[in-house]
């Protein structure tokens, strides 16, 4: 049987075949890395793809590339070792800062680029969501994060939260 | 001499467990990566029945058949 190693492995196949240009883990798989386990059914992935041409953004490219490399699909989630990974392209500045700041670490031998404790919390405030909210304030709680890199991510991206 | 406390015996015991939660907490958050994974993956089996019968599950929401 594959393991969560195994799907982690293949991220990195993904990005030095250039299927996407970049990636870092987030949501509660990301979560994971710094603070108690939360259930969750899907491994979001944030990725930087290369720049499209035209007015209108689309996922098809990137899709076609996995269909091609024998992945199959279910809804929008991509079946990597039976895990349903959601890739999600950086879609402001927080997000494509948390990608290019992500931190690597270390899972059962194999290097995984997840999005940096800091940028977790700023993500939650800024998207919002009860559960998002409870995570981040976990996070803050158990003094996983350095506030004042905290404090620097929420003034440069304009979020308004009780933290600082 | 030290002062009285002037939290009722209530409170100090609440106090009690409330500082053990956290402590239980910050346990699990500290443990081994791999350890946290199994975890979820066993909290996937665990809840899937109950979610299922509730019917708030998207097709691809269930466990991965998959090792920590």
């Amino acid at each position: 049987m594959s393991t969560i190693g195994d799907t982690f492995r293949e991220l990195n196949l993904l990005k030095e075949a250039q299927v996407f240009e970049e990636y870092a883990i987030a949501g509660a798989m990301a979560f994971l890395f710094y603070t108690e386990p939360a259930r969750t059914y899907d491994l979001d992935v944030f990725i930087f793809l290369p720049a499209q041409a035209g007015l209108v953004f689309t996922m098809e490219p990137l899709y076609d590339k996995l269909r091609e490399r024998g992945y199959s699909f279910d809804a929008e989630h991509v079946l990597i070792f039976d895990t349903p990974v959601q890739f999600i392209p950086a879609y402001n500045p927080l997000t494509e800062e948390a990608v290019r700041e992500a931190v690597v670490h270390n899972y059962d031998g194999v290097e995984i680029r997840v999005i940096r404790a800091e940028h977790l919390v700023a993500l939650a405030y800024q998207t919002g969501g009860r559960h998002r909210i409870v995570r981040a304030e976990a996070l803050v709680e158990e003094g996983a994060i350095d506030t004042t890199k905290l404090q620097s991510i929420l003034v440069t991206h304009g979020i308004t939260s009780s933290f600082g | 001499m030290t002062e009285p406390s002037k939290k009722s015996p209530v409170e100090q015991e609440a106090e009690r467990i409330f500082a053990e939660k956290r402590v239980w907490h910050k346990t699990q958050a500290n443990l081994p990566l791999k350890e946290k994974v199994r975890i979820l993956l066993q909290m996937q089996k665990d809840d899937y029945p109950i979610l299922k019968k509730r019917g708030v599950l998207k097709s691809w929401e269930k466990p991965w058949d998959t090792q920590p």
